[in-house]
């Protein structure tokens, strides 16, 4: 309806008022006044919330056969224009001097961009040129060969968006799975670029203090646990603080103040005559008729309806009836009603972040693509749930199937509880951008020729079971194959371009929480979209502790467009440092390209000697530095945020919190941890952002990750406002 | 007088040799027992032995090495998944009355993702049972009413 109907109303409010104040009152005539109103304003504009309806059509019907047989090709590259590393010596010395060409990134501890002209130190294992750009399509423009590296090229947020743009809207709600029709919530009308807001780590919150992840006995001993876990989960979980006040809404204010005004010319008018009742029904009647009829007019005004106004109760509610209590009370429990399934006592589980729904498992949200994993992927339980963007275009040949996808790596992951359906890794996809309300993953495509289904799925004769991907050969055997990382890098002459590269390390004995022995770890590859992985034996790194492999046993990726791959590492285990290396793009499984971050006044990047790397954040030192939030880093995630303009890593620490961290540059210098979530009861790991953040595409503040919980073996989504970390 | 003694003991639940009552969050535990866990059916994590009252535990705990099994059979994992709830070597399960038997159920990791048959072993009612835990170990099923002790800890 439109404002200008309400003109009438408002007349008619008028005459009403009049006549029946006289009537109440019995004295004093009130006359309506019939001077024209002004008329609210013809121009408001009307948003009309678009809905983004899933309308997916599975074309799944009697296609090609396929096999899912290994692929055991390499992915190559074309040839580059020139060789990086091209004549460098790892002589492990260093010098002072830049040489033309040389690759000079010895970021020293600053925290700023070095281009005020300083000389860093050159190292002669420095690469003499920088690595061409792999040929894309659409990829970032190449570093120039006799170009330094850092620090101009990490600012390049439009590097960093590219590499990572998320489906075109047109597309972007059309999962490759079975046929659906699913309404969400349109949230994709953000703009495309939001300005760079303050860097929330360079606020240091001091986390509570709680006993550390190992020691977590002793916590249970201490803690309100004298209930069942059930209880405990809602009784015992960390302070919730609560949530921001919403900034006032003018036009409100205005409807109040109009309200108050009545009352007030009313007001003398009720209990104040001896001959009248203290409060005349119809007085309160009038009153409660007319900040309707207000509310009515102001909401529509706004363009809001008048039931998504959550009122606040007035002190003339005697004059409401039944249904309108109950309309209030609906509207306040729909705005603080926590999703289904929450895991922690409340879905806001600090200021700034909150649980969104589960990834995993078999909740059941009614959207059959959201978690409902058990029916479709035989999945009871998972963890970990690392992403990346696979690199895939969408075909819009193919209108049923969006091929642009988040990859999302899973650990051991099992059919039910105690089940002995074991794998011990799986991937899933989605194509959903809307993350607002969770991460609708597809259905399966059983043997349709189509690798953009939810997971690849097997053996023969399982066509709703998620299969395990990752099957080492030749290699030292384990109890565990868990990735760790994943990114998919450009390869011009593969299937689809593009090639999926996923880190996983060989787990020989599991201890204590936080505590896991390993074998090894090593880069898996796929070049048909996950469906199929080769392990490059070429890029196995031994926990050997004279090597300094031992360093990159867990891995994450960040590919900010200059060419490179940075790959960080840490030990196996909670208990060690962050260390970083890079390798340019093409040569991502071969470690003797690798060059390794050294800090210090010798620092640098070495080339072929991870000895070299130095921790870069995660050993906090001095009296009080093993007591700092993210002291020690677990499981983690490293993206460039577009919205921030910096480098940020997720991480759990060593009270089991999850923290934040944020660099102008890969290696440095990070900020002191952040506390985005403290511990929480039932295990909480394993923070991994989603690439297609409105914060890390640069449209706005909202930061997704995903969270396994122990106690529920799940993974699920949350969501950090870093504007209000 | 009478009358309400004889409905009194009529009344009484006659004492079977029933597996005794599992434990829930609260309840008391002796002191024999302190630090000993358990895991009730259906719950998503288990019970710890704790001021002589079993205490509901709500993060992950290193391996364990004293289980009270209560009867129907609890579930725990070993090393070769995350977060185990016992280490492997030499474990002795010593029945808790002269009716129950100890019975251990085990299965090994043979490769990731790839789980072993069961091995079974099992004591004579009131006898304890002697075993090892593998070093591998995906899971172990335990039940009897039986304390579980790793010998050396």
């Amino acid at each position: 309806m439109g404002a200008a109907a309400y003109i009438g109303r408002v007349g008619g409010l008028a005459v009403a008022l009049g006549v029946g104040t006289a009537i109440a009152t019995g004295y004093g005539v009130a006359s309506a006044d019939d001077t024209a109103s002004n008329p609210p304003s013809s121009d408001t504009s009307t948003t009309s919330g678009a809905t983004d309806t899933k309308t997916n059509t599975a074309t799944t019907t009697g296609t090609t056969t396929t096999t899912n047989t290994q692929t055991s090709t390499e992915p190559s590259t074309t040839p580059s224009s020139s060789e990086p590393d091209k004549g460098t010596t790892s002589s492990g010395t260093t010098t002072n001097t830049v040489t033309g060409g040389v690759v000079v990134s010895a970021q020293t501890n600053t925290g700023t961009f070095s281009t005020t002209g300083t000389t860093e130190p050159t190292h002669e294992a420095e690469p003499t040129a920088e690595p061409s750009q792999t040929p894309t399509p659409t990829e970032t423009a190449a570093p120039q060969p006799t170009q330094t590296t850092e620090p101009e090229e990490h600012t390049k947020s439009q590097e960093a968006e590219e590499v990572s743009t998320p489906p075109s809207a047109s597309k972007s709600s059309n999962e490759s799975g079975a046929a659906l029709s699913v309404a969400k919530p349109s949230a994709k009308a953000s703009a495309p670029t939001v300005e760079p807001f303050a860097d929330p780590a360079t606020n240091i919150q001091q986390p509570d203090k709680v006993a550390v992840f190992a020691d977590a006995r002793g916590l249970a001993a201490t803690g309100p646990t004298n209930v069942s876990p059930v209880m405990a989960a809602q009784v015992t979980g960390s302070p919730v603080a609560p949530a921001p006040a919403s900034s006032p809404d003018p036009v409100t204010a205005v409807a109040n103040v109009v309200s108050n005004v009545i009352n007030w010319v009313l007001n003398p008018l009720v209990g104040t005559s001896p001959t009248t009742p203290a409060q005349p029904p119809l007085i309160w009647g009038l009153l409660a008729f007319a900040r309707r009829e207000f509310e009515n007019f102001f909401n529509a005004l706004s363009g809001r309806s008048a039931e998504s106004v959550a009122a606040p109760p007035q002190t003339t509610s005697l004059a409401l009836d039944n249904t309108e209590m109950a309309s209030f009370a609906a509207a306040a429990a729909a705005v603080t009603a926590d999703p289904p399934y929450l895991p922690f006592p409340s879905a806001q589980v600090s200021p700034s972040t909150q649980f969104v729904s589960w990834v995993t498992g078999g909740y059941n949200y009614g959207d059959p693509t959201l978690a409902n994993t058990l029916s479709r992927y035989s999945i009871y339980g998972t963890d970990l749930g690392i992403m990346w963007d696979n690199g895939i275009p969408d075909d819009p040949a193919t209108l049923d199937i969006n091929e642009h996808q988040v990859l999302i790596a899973v650990g051991d992951t099992f059919g039910g509880p105690n089940s002995a359906d074991w794998r011990a890794n799986t991937i899933l996809r989605s194509s959903d951008t809307d993350l607002s309300n969770g991460i609708t993953i597809p259905d399966g495509q059983w043997y349709t020729g189509n690798w953009f289904g939810g997971a690849p799925l097997g053996p023969d004769g399982y066509p709703n079971r998620a299969r395990q991907v990752i099957f080492p050969s030749g290699l030292p055997a384990g109890v565990g194959l868990i990735p760790t990382a994943g990114i998919s890098i450009p390869t011009p002459g593969t299937e689809f371009g593009v090639t999926q590269y996923m880190s996983f390390m060989s787990v020989t004995q599991w201890g204590a929480p936080g505590q896991w022995a390993t074998n090894y770890s090593a880069l898996a590859y796929s070049t048909d979209n996950g469906e199929n992985w080769t392990v490059a034996p070429q890029s196995v790194r031994y926990n050997q502790p004279w090597s300094g492999n031992q360093n990159f046993q867990q891995s994450a990726f960040v590919r900010p467009g200059d060419g490179y791959v940075y790959v960080y590492g840490t030990p196996n285990g909670r208990q060690g440092a962050a260390y970083v290396s890079r390798v340019a793009e093409k040569d991502i499984l071969d470690l003797s390209k690798y060059d390794y971050y050294s800090a210090g006044p010798l620092g640098g990047w070495y080339q072929n000697d991870p000895s070299k790397a130095t921790p870069v954040f995660g050993q906090d030192t001095g009296a009080c530095g093993v007591a700092n939030p993210g002291n020690q880093v677990s499981e983690m995630s490293v993206q460039y945020n577009n919205s921030l303009k910096k480098y940020v890593v997720l991480y759990g620490d060593q009270f089991n919190n999850i923290v934040m961290r944020t660099s102008d540059t890969p290696q440095g210098t990070w900020s002191s941890a952040k506390v985005l979530m403290a511990q929480q009861n039932g295990g909480i790991y394993a923070p991994m952002m989603h690439p297609w953040s409105p914060s890390t595409q640069g449209t706005g503040t909202d930061l997704y990750w995903n969270l396994s919980l122990w106690n529920s073996y799940n993974v699920m989504l949350m969501r950090t406002d870093l504007s209000k970390v | 007088m009478v009358v309400a003694t004889l409905a009194l003991l009529l009344s009484t639940p006659a004492v079977a040799s029933a597996d005794p009552e599992v434990p829930q969050p609260g309840t008391p535990c002796a002191s024999d027992l302190t630090e000993a866990m358990t895991w009730p059916p259906e719950d998503k994590s288990p019970l710890e032995c704790l001021d002589n009252q079993w205490q509901a535990v709500t993060t992950p705990q290193p391996p364990n090495d004293r289980w009270l099994s209560f009867g129907p059979l609890i579930t725990l994992h070993g090393e070769g998944l995350r977060n185990p709830n016992v280490a492997s070597g030499d474990w002795i399960a010593t029945p808790q009355d002269a009716n129950s038997s100890c019975r251990a159920e085990q299965r090994a990791v043979v490769s990731p993702g790839v789980v072993g048959p069961p091995q079974v072993t099992e004591s004579q009612k009131g006898q304890p049972l002697s075993f090892q835990v593998v070093p591998k170990l995906f899971s172990i099923e335990m039940s009897g009413y039986c304390l579980w002790t790793r010998r050396g800890s």
